[in-house]
C-alpha cells in the first residue's frame, strides 16, 4: 500500500519541520539569527492505471529567510552609526575638557583680566599684585594643562585606533574562515545556513568599524567588500594597519600597500578624522589663543615701567633661529612688522630725558642689525648673544631707558600711543611679562613672580600709576586678527561652543541613525525574525499534520488487518 | 501589508524607549537639582557661548564695582581730610582778621601759638595716608608728599607726583580720583611782585617764578670817582660804602681850601661838608640821606675845586648770599635763587643803596606758607615798619582767603568726582542687574516646566513598562496547556 509510504514521508517531513521550528524557537533571541523554514514539496506521483496519485511529501530544503536589500541597508547604517558614535565619544571627551566650571580655563581667563584691572586701580597694593600674578600663573597652567590633555586625548585615540584595527583584522580573519567553510559546505551540497548567519554576524560587527558589504558570487564563492570595494575579502584575509602619510596624517592601509585608504564611515574613519582634523583644530585654536594673549600682554608690558623706574639692563627671553638673517626669515616666536621703535633715554643724574626712534624692517634687518641700530642711541648699547641668539640691551653710564614713549618734557604727561610699532619687543621677549616661546611652555616670568615690583604697571615708574596695566587690562576688548576678529573671551567661548556643537551634531546623527536602524530592524525581523506565536501556530499545524500522517498509517494498517482477517 | 512584529522587536523597542525616557528623566532631574538648563556645552552650544560671554561680563562688572568702591573709599577719606583743612583755614582767616589789631605781646604770642598748631595740623592732613599709601602724593603713593621743615615742623616742599591717581575702568574713560598734593595745597595765582625796602630796587617786567617771600640783599662792590681830581676810594670803601649807582647817580663836591691839595672839604650828594686833609686815607663822608662813602684824600690835585660823578657797583642776592649777581642797572635784570632755581625779575636801574629789601610774591604762597607768613608778620620777623606790617598783614589775609577759596574749590572738585563715581557705580550696578537677568535667562532652567515634564516622563515610563508586561506575558504558551 502506498499509504504507508505516503504516511511515512509525511511523518518524516513533519518531524524535520518540527526540528526547524524548534530551532527557530531556540534561536528566537539569538542575535543575527535568521529564521528558517522547511520547504515541503509533494513527491512525484506514481501512475496507477488511469490515475496519477501523489506519492507523499518531501523536504525540498531548509530555507534561510533574508532580505538582502534590508541587510545591506543595515550594514550601511551600522557603519554610519559607528562613525557617529565614535565621533560622539571623542567629542564628549573634548567637551569634558572644555566644560566651564569654577576652576576652568574660562574662569581663569576672566579672573586674569579682572585682577589685572584691580591692580590698575590699586597698583601700589602688593597683595593685589600677588593675586594678579597668581591668576596669571593659573591661566597659563590652565592653557598648558589643556594642551597636555589634548595631547593625551590624541594618544588615547591613537591607541584606540590601533586596538580597533586589531579587532578589524580579527573580524576579517573570521570572515575569510567562514567564507571558506561556506564554500566547502556548498560543495558538499549542505545548506550552510548557520555558517551564513555566523558570517553575517561577524560582518555586522565589522561594519561598525568600516563600510562593508557581503555578496555571493555566481561561482558560489562568498565575498565581503570593504570601504566601497577597495578591499575584497574572499577566503583569504587581509591585514589592515595604521600608518602616517607624508603629511603626518594618520590613516589606514591594507596589506603591504602604503596608500591611505579612503574611509567614509565606521569607527576607524571617525578616529582618523579626530586625529587628523578635530583634535588638531581644537589644539591649534587653543594654542593660537594662548599665543595671542601672551603676545599682546608681553607687548604692552614691555612698553611700561616698573616701580624701579626705567631699565638699565634688559635681556630678551625669546630667540631667533639665525642672528644674521633678516628677522622675517629667522622665525621669531611672534611676527615682527615694519615700523619704528621709540626708546626713551633718561639721564639719571639730571633727570633729563629724550626719546629717539629707530626703524626696523624685518625684510632686511637681522637681529644683529637691530642691535647695531639700538647702539646708535646715546646712552644705550645692544648686543646679541650668539649662543642663545637673544638680544641684550644695556644702559651706559648714568643712563636708563624705557619703551614707554614718554615726552621729553618730564612735566608733559603725553604718551606716544605706539612706541613699538613693530612688535619686536614681544617677539624677542624684551621686558616681557611671560616667558616661554611655545604654547604649552608659557608661564609668568620667574623674576616677576619672585618680585612683583618688577611688574611694569606704570608709564612713569611711580607705584600709584596704573596706566600701563590698565592698558594691558583693556586688551580683553581687543579684537585680534589671528582670532578671526574675536576677543580672547569670545574665542574661548567659541571653542567651547564648537565642542558642544560637535557633540550635539554627532549625537543628533546618532539618534537619527538609531531610529533608522530600529525601522530597518523591524523590517528585517518582519522577514528574518522569529515570532514565537507564529512558530507555535505552525508547530501546532505540524503536530496536526504529524497526527494525520500517523492516523493514515493506522488506517492503512487497519485496512490491511481487515484484509488479513479475510485471508485467515 | 501588515509587518510581522516579533517579540524580540517589541522587547528591543521597549528597551530603546525606556533608555530614552531614562536619559531625559536624568536630564530633568539635573535641571531641577542645579536649577541650570545648560550643564555642558552640548546642552545648548549657542546658549553656552552666550552664557560664557555674559558670565565674563558679569565678573568684569563685579571687578568694576570693586575698583569703584576702592576709589570711593580713598576719595571719601581725602574728602574728610579736606574738610579738616577747610575748618583750619577758617580759623586762620579769623586770626588774620584779628592780627592788625593785635599789638600786645601776649596776644601776639597766643595767636602765633595757635597758628603753629594750625600749621602742624595742616601738615598732618597733607601727609595723611591709608593702608595703601599717602592720600596726597599723587601717583608717588609711597613718597611722603610734604617734607617737614626742621625750623617749625610744618610742611615744606612737595615731593609727590604732579599726576593724580585715576579710576581706570576698562572700556570707560579714565576718571580723576585723588588729586596730587601740589594741586591741593599749593595753589598758584600769581599777582604782581611786591618789593619793600630802601635800596631803590623795583619789580621788573618778566614773569617771576619764585614763590612766597624772599630777601633781596644789595651789597656794595667798588666805588670810583670821575674827573682828574685825585680823589679815590678809601681803604674801607668796599664793605663800608652804602651807595650804589651808575655814573652820575651820586656826586661828590670837592673844595681845595688850601690851594695845594692838603686840605679842603667833601660834600656827598649835597650833604653836609666834611673837612679833609691830605693825610686822610679812609675819610667817611655822609650824604643828605645818610648814604656813606669812604674817601682817600691823599692825592688831591692842588687847587682842585669841582663836583665828581661817582660810579658805585654792587651785587644782589635772593638766596641769602649763596650766589650773587652783579647789578647791571638795567630796567629788567634776572636774579636766581640757587636753592630752587626760581627767578625774580628786577628793575635795577634805580638801585642806589645797599641794604636788604623784602620781596613778596602775592598769590604764590601755598597753604603752609600762608600760615607761616601770617605768623611771621604777626611776629614782625622782617622788622617792617608799622605801616608796612599792617599792609603786609592785609596781604596775608588775602593769601589765606585765596588758599581757603582754593581748598573749597578742591573740595568741590572732589565732591564732583565722588558724585561722578557714585553715578558710575549706580550705572555699573544697573548693568550688573540687567546682566544677571540675561545670564539667568540663558542658563537657568524653567523648574516648573522641568517638574511637569519629569512627572510626564515618569508616567510614560510606567505606562511603557506596564504595556510591555502586558504584551510579552500572554502568548500561545499559555494556551498550549
Amino acid at each position: 500500500m502506498k499509504a504507508f509510504d505516503i504516511g511515512l514521508s509525511a511523518l518524516r517531513a513533519q518531524q524535520l519541520t518540527l526540528s526547524v521550528q524548534g530551532n527557530n524557537l531556540a534561536n528566537s533571541a539569538t542575535p543575527g539569527y535568521h529564521r528558517q523554514v522547511a520547504d515541503l514539496t509533494s513527491r512525484a506521483p506514481l501512475r496507477d492505471d488511469r490515475f496519477s496519485i501523489g506519492n507523499g511529501v518531501d523536504v525540498a530544503g531548509v530555507r534561510r529567510l533574508q532580505s538582502t536589500a534590508i541587510e545591506t541597508s543595515l550594514l550601511r547604517n551600522s557603519s554610519e552609526a559607528g562613525y557617529s558614535q565614535q565621533t560622539a565619544d571623542i567629542a564628549k571627551q573634548t567637551e569634558s575638557l572644555l566644560t566651564p566650571g569654577d576652576a576652568s580655563i574660562h574662569a581663569s581667563l576672566s579672573k586674569f583680566f579682572n585682577r589685572m584691572e584691580k591692580v590698575a586701580n590699586a597698583p601700589q597694593d602688593r597683595t593685589v599684585r600677588q593675586e594678579f600674578l597668581s591668576s596669571a600663573s593659573e591661566l597659563m597652567q590652565a592653557f598648558n594643562g589643556l594642551d597636555r590633555k589634548f595631547a593625551s586625548l590624541e594618544r588615547d585615540v591613537t591607541l584606540n585606533l590601533h586596538d580597533a584595527v586589531k579587532q578589524v583584522n580579527q573580524h576579517v580573519k573570521n570572515i575569510a574562515q567562514l567564507n571558506s567553510e561556506i564554500f566547502r559546505a556548498r560543495n558538499l551540497g549542505i545548506t550552510p545556513n548557520e555558517l551564513l548567519d555566523r558570517r553575517d554576524q561577524v560582518v555586522s560587527q565589522l561594519s561598525e568599524y568600516m563600510e562593508v558589504e557581503s555578496r555571493t558570487l555566481p561561482n558560489g564563492h562568498e565575498e565581503t567588500e570593504i570601504a566601497g570595494g577597495i578591499v575584497s575579502i574572499g577566503t583569504s584575509p587581509a591585514a589592515f594597519r595604521v600608518i602616517q602619510d607624508a603629511n603626518g596624517k594618520t590613516g589606514i592601509a591594507v596589506n603591504k600597500l602604503s596608500t591611505v585608504m579612503t574611509l567614509n564611515s565606521g569607527r576607524l574613519a571617525a578616529m582618523t578624522t579626530a586625529l587628523n582634523e578635530t583634535i588638531p583644530e581644537f589644539t591649534s585654536r587653543l594654542r593660537d589663543l594662548s599665543r595671542s594673549i601672551v603676545q599682546a600682554v608681553d607687548q604692552q608690558h614691555a612698553q611700561g615701567i616698573s616701580d624701579h623706574g626705567p631699565s638699565t639692563v634688559l635681556l630678551g627671553n625669546r630667540r631667533v633661529n639665525d642672528i644674521s638673517v633678516p628677522l622675517g626669515r629667522s622665525n621669531p616666536d611672534f611676527p615682527i612688522s615694519y615700523g619704528e621703535l621709540s626708546v626713551t633715554v633718561t639721564d639719571n643724574t639730571t633727570g633729563v630725558r629724550r626719546t629717539e626712534t629707530i626703524t626696523i624692517d624685518p625684510d632686511t634687518d637681522s637681529l644683529e642689525d637691530v642691535a647695531t641700530k639700538l647702539s646708535t642711541i646715546t646712552g644705550v648699547s645692544a648686543s646679541v648673544d650668539g649662543v642663545r641668539k637673544t638680544l641684550l640691551i644695556v644702559a651706559n653710564g648714568p643712563y636708563s631707558f624705557d619703551f614707554a614713549g614718554r615726552s621729553d618734557t618730564p612735566s608733559d604727561p603725553t604718551i606716544n600711543s605706539r612706541p613699538d610699532e613693530t612688535g619686536i619687543l614681544a617677539a624677542l621677549g624684551i621686558g616681557a611679562f611671560f616667558e616661554g616661546s611655545e604654547p604649552g611652555t608659557f608661564n609668568v616670568r620667574s623674576e616677576i613672580l619672585e618680585n612683583p615690583d618688577q611688574l611694569a604697571v606704570s608709564l612713569s615708574g611711580l607705584p600709584g600709576d596704573g596706566r600701563n596695566i590698565s592698558a594691558m587690562a583693556s586688551l580683553r576688548d581687543f579684537r585680534n586678527d589671528t582670532l578671526a576678529g574675536l576677543t580672547f573671551t569670545e574665542e574661548m567661548a567659541d571653542v567651547t561652543a564648537e565642542s558642544g556643537l560637535q557633540v550635539q551634531t554627532s549625537e543628533s546623527q546618532n539618534t537619527q541613525l538609531q531610529a533608522f536602524r530600529q525601522r530597518l530592524e523591524i523590517d528585517r525581523d518582519a522577514v528574518s525574525g522569529v515570532d514565537i506565536n507564529e512558530e507555535m501556530l505552525q508547530m501546532m499545524q505540524t503536530q496536526r499534520a504529524y497526527q494525520a500522517a500517523a492516523k493514515l498509517i493506522n488506517t492503512a494498517d487497519q485496512m490491511l488487518s481487515e484484509l488479513f482477517q479475510l485471508v485467515r | 501589508m501588515i509587518n510581522r512584529i516579533t517579540q524580540s522587536q517589541i522587547s528591543k523597542s521597549a528597551v530603546a524607549h525606556l533608555a530614552g525616557q531614562t536619559a531625559e528623566i536624568f536630564q530633568r532631574q539635573q535641571e531641577i537639582s542645579t536649577g541650570l538648563r545648560i550643564q555642558r556645552p552640548s546642552d545648548d552650544p549657542s546658549g553656552m557661548r552666550r552664557s560664557l560671554i555674559q558670565k565674563d561680563r558679569l565678573e568684569r562688572l563685579d571687578s568694576h564695582v570693586s575698583s569703584i568702591q576702592f576709589a570711593q573709599s580713598r576719595l571719601s577719606q581725602a574728602a574728610v581730610q579736606l574738610q579738616d583743612v577747610n575748618t583750619l583755614l577758617v580759623r586762620a582767616r579769623g586770626i588774620a582778621l584779628q592780627a592788625p589789631q593785635t599789638t600786645e605781646a601776649s596776644e601776639v604770642s597766643a595767636l602765633v601759638t595757635e597758628l603753629d598748631g594750625i600749621l602742624h595740623q595742616l601738615t598732618s592732613v597733607a601727609n595723611s595716608r591709608d593702608e595703601i599709601g599717602y592720600l596726597f602724593s599723587g601717583t608717588a603713593s609711597h613718597t611722603l608728599p610734604f617734607s617737614i621743615s626742621a625750623a617749625d615742623g610744618g610742611a615744606s616742599g612737595y615731593d609727590g607726583s604732579p599726576a593724580g591717581t585715576q579710576l581706570l575702568i576698562t572700556g570707560d574713560v579714565a576718571r580723576a580720583a585723588l588729586l596730587p598734593g601740589d594741586l591741593v595745597f599749593q595753589p598758584i595765582s600769581r599777582e604782581a611782585t611786591v618789593a619793600i625796602g630802601g635800596t631803590g630796587a623795583r619789580t621788573g617786567t618778566g614773569t617771576d617764578t619764585a614763590t612766597g617771600t624772599r630777601e633781596l640783599r644789595i651789597l656794595h662792590d667798588s666805588t670810583t670817582y670821575g674827573g682828574a681830581s685825585g680823589v679815590s676810594a678809601g681803604t674801607g670803601s668796599g664793605p663800608g660804602d652804602t651807595i650804589i649807582g651808575a655814573v652820575g647817580t651820586n656826586r661828590l663836591q670837592v673844595i681845595d681850601t688850601s690851594g695845594n691839595g692838603t686840605a679842603g672839604t667833601f660834600s656827598l650828594n649835597g650833604g653836609q661838608a666834611v673837612n679833609f686833609t691830605s693825610a686822610d686815607t679812609n675819610l667817611l663822608v655822609q650824604g643828605s640821606n645818610g648814604e656813606r662813602v669812604y674817601v682817600d684824600a691823599t692825592a688831591i690835585l692842588a687847587g682842585f675845586n669841582g663836583t665828581l660823578d661817582i660810579t658805585s657797583t654792587g651785587t644782589m642776592s635772593i638766596d641769602g648770599g649763596l650766589t650773587t649777581t652783579a647789578i647791571s642797572f638795567a630796567a629788567n635784570q634776572v636774579v636766581t635763587d640757587s636753592r630752587d632755581g626760581t627767578i625774580v625779575n628786577l628793575d635795577t636801574s634805580v638801585i642806589n643803596r645797599t641794604g636788604t629789601d623784602q620781596l613778596e610774591f602775592p598769590g604764590t604762597d601755598d597753604v603752609f606758607d600762608a600760615i607761616r607768613s601770617l605768623r611771621d608778620d604777626l611776629l614782625n620777623t622782617r622788622s617792617l615798619s608799622p605801616g608796612d606790617r599792617a599792609t603786609s598783614l592785609n596781604r596775608r589775609l588775602g593769601d589765606i582767603e585765596r588758599v581757603h577759596e582754593h581748598v573749597v574749590d578742591i573740595i568741590g572738585m572732589q565732591s564732583v568726582s565722588l558724585e561722578q563715581i557714585d553715578r558710575l557705580q549706580n550705572r555699573t550696578e544697573e548693568l550688573q542687574l540687567s546682566g544677571k537677568i540675561q545670564y539667568s535667562e540663558t542658563v537657568s532652567a524653567d523648574v516648573t516646566e522641568s517638574i511637569t515634564r519629569l512627572q510626564e516622563l515618569t508616567n510614560l515610563q510606567q505606562f511603557t513598562m506596564a504595556a510591555i508586561g502586558r504584551l510579552l506575558t500572554p502568548n500561545l504558551l499559555d494556551y498550549i496547556n
